[in-house]
């Protein structure tokens, strides 16, 4: 019982995190179905230390699991995805400049890994140890991955600000 | 509704097919057990090749499936196709052995 | 670094903080998953996860007794290591026991784990019967044997236990050069004290060596030779190099018409088949020890020698009724005389 309320105290951090990769409200939500039932099956084994850095090592694997299986679908999700966020979404009724929306747009124009970087460590606050962990990268490379990302996002940022000023 | 069907669907992590071949092959393998413990070589062939070819059958359709995990699937194919083989390997084996005309 | 540089990347880094800040802040209005759904997904993940612990785990456990039977069976399938083994046993009793000799086709193996047991009869011909002389299991630990299980339905019981005094014991054949530990008048006393009506087999000790051709000449008509007792350099020491005893081997002197035999006499002479089977237990040699309880066969050397030499007698195991093995007290070739097993009359 005590496994469960920890796992449902991570869940929704996890479905964003996934949704935030997938851009799919449905896929998102198999991704969480099946790292819940990866941690269950592996949680029976070990003791860990970092269940949330875990939780995110597992989801991260079966994101990237589902990646490799659909690659060939991936061309025909992304087209949809637009469609998907707006509309398909059950939970659309939320405001159109949403900030978490917002986050996951900006986020198109950041390579992949620079992507994971920013949404573990700064919108999920895994430290940078954890992440790099993670992702199986040297600390470093994270670093300089998340620096860029960071510097990336400022930019649409700034635009987007430009942008407003200017309507205004 | 379609909010009801969907739902149904994102609720199975493992295909039904790969489920009921991995059922098959325990149930084969537990018969092949029991036959090598007791030591006969009368075990009712249903164990040995129709219903392992059953579970193999349905361990590869388990496999087309889409978007389901196919760990069960590849455990039902793996154990359904063990049997045949080991059986045959063992028949031809024992024919060697000490053969006698 | 310029002046200017630095308040715009700390302006950079505010934006940056600010930005992600309002995005946390807002998260509750982001999609979520509802606690139903949330309930469901552990629910189902627990279930399944546990349904395929229980369903992998009870699958490798039924798979263990499969697995060690098949790599028992590819053990002793691949490269007919069990067919050498039991040929081995077989052909180990025919040179190392007097008198004795058994139905290839009946040899049965059981393979069990990592493991096989040969069983097999053996026969002694008394007259002219065969009588069941002991059932034998042999069995083996991968290609390892141990000392057979032997069931003996002998008179006369072999002596037991594995000891060099023991294997002395049962010695009842001696070289020329050797001396005989026991009185060969009680030989004669026995058979004297037995009714005609019975028969009986005879160890027999030569004076001298004698080709295997020429033994008949000198042994009564009615008396049929079982088993010849074979020189090999060794007998009149009867110790080999380590000072380790040696017993008497030898061959089968009839040819025996069952087709699977090894003395069947179609291809080879008796003489030839031994010196094979020497051939075969020089390779196996420990097997061979083992299933005779033998210590030191030392095949080799005695091959070698008899391969030399020639073959030459110093000892056989006749059979036949009384009346004609009594005759053999007057054979003057003849130094020493054992009885062995006694049926009841059972000649034509």
């Amino acid at each position: 019982m005590q496994l469960e309320d920890v796992y449902k105290h991570y869940m929704n951090d996890l479905y964003r995190y996934l949704y935030s990769l997938s851009k799919n409200h449905h896929v998102a939500e198999d991704l969480v179905q099946e790292a819940f039932y990866r941690a269950y099956l592996t949680l029976a084994d070990y003791e860990i230390n970092n269940i949330k850095a875990w939780l995110f090592k597992v989801a991260y694997h079966a994101f990237i699991d589902h990646q490799r299986k659909n690659k060939k679908t991936i061309l025909t999700d992304e087209i949809k995805e637009n469609v998907d966020m707006i509309e398909n979404t059950p939970e659309s009724k939320m405001l159109e400049k949403e900030s978490f929306l917002l986050l996951i747009e900006d986020l198109k124009c950041l390579k992949e890994i620079e992507k994971q970087a920013v949404l573990l460590c700064d919108l999920n606050e895994l430290s940078y140890q954890e992440a790099a962990e993670i992702l199986n990268i040297k600390l470093n490379t994270l670093k300089s991955h998340i620096s860029r990302g960071r510097k990336k996002l400022v930019e649409r940022v700034k635009e987007r600000m430009n942008l407003d000023e200017r309507r205004a | 509704m379609e909010f009801e069907i969907k739902k149904k669907r994102k609720r199975k992590l493992q295909t039904l097919t790969g489920f009921i071949s991995f059922i098959i092959g325990l149930l084969a393998l537990a018969v092949l057990n029991i036959g090598l413990l007791i030591e006969t070589v009368d075990i009712p062939e249903l164990f040995l090749f129709p219903l392992p070819l059953l579970g193999v059958f349905l361990g590869v359709v388990g496999l087309v499936t889409k978007n389901r995990s196919k760990q069960f699937a590849w455990w039902g194919i793996g154990i359904n196709g063990f049997i045949p083989i080991f059986f045959i390997i063992m028949m031809g084996l024992s024919w060697t052995i000490n053969a006698k005309p | 670094m310029s002046d200017e540089h630095k308040p715009d990347q700390n302006n950079d880094e505010n934006l940056y903080k600010a930005y992600m800040m309002k995005t946390k802040n807002d998260i509750h209005t982001s999609p979520t998953l509802s606690e139903e759904e949330q309930r469901e997904i552990i629910r189902v993940g627990s279930n399944t996860a546990r349904n395929a612990t229980v369903m992998i785990s009870l699958a490798i456990l039924l798979l263990i007794l499969p697995l060690m039977t098949l790599i028992t069976y590819l053990y002793y399938g691949i490269g007919g290591k069990a067919n050498t083994m039991i040929d081995v046993v077989g052909k180990t009793i025919y040179v190392t026991e007097p008198n004795i000799s058994l139905e290839e086709m009946e040899i049965e193996s059981e393979i069990g784990l990592f493991s096989m047991n040969v069983k097999f009869d053996t026969f002694k011909r008394i007259g002219s019967e065969d009588y069941l002389a002991e059932k034998v299991d042999v069995y083996f630990g991968l290609d390892e044997p141990k000392f057979p299980e032997k069931i003996s339905f002998l008179e006369q019981l072999p002596p037991m236990g594995y000891g060099i005094d023991v294997v002395k014991d049962g010695q009842k054949m001696y070289h020329p050069d050797a001396m005989v530990p026991f009185n060969t008048p009680e030989a004669w006393d026995v058979l004297d004290g037995l009714p005609d009506g019975t028969v009986a087999e005879a160890y027999l000790s030569f004076s001298q060596l004698i080709n295997p051709d020429d033994i008949d000449a000198f042994l009564p008509k009615e008396t049929e030779i079982r088993w010849l007792a074979v020189d090999t350099g060794l007998e009149a020491e009867q110790l080999d190099k380590e000072g380790v005893p040696i017993t008497p081997i030898g061959y089968p002197a009839q040819v025996d018409t069952t087709t699977w035999s090894p003395f069947n006499g179609r291809d080879q002479t008796n003489e030839e088949v031994f010196l094979d089977i020497l051939k075969l237990l020089e390779k196996n040699e420990e097997t061979a020890e083992v299933v005779s309880k033998i210590k030191s066969l030392e095949i080799k050397e005695r091959r070698k020698y008899v391969e030399d030499k020639g073959i030459h007698i110093y000892g056989a195991v006749v059979t036949g009724p009384i009346p004609e093995l009594r005759k053999l007290e007057q054979v003057k070739e003849i130094r020493a005389a054992k009885v062995g097993e006694i049926k009841l009359w059972n000649l034509k």
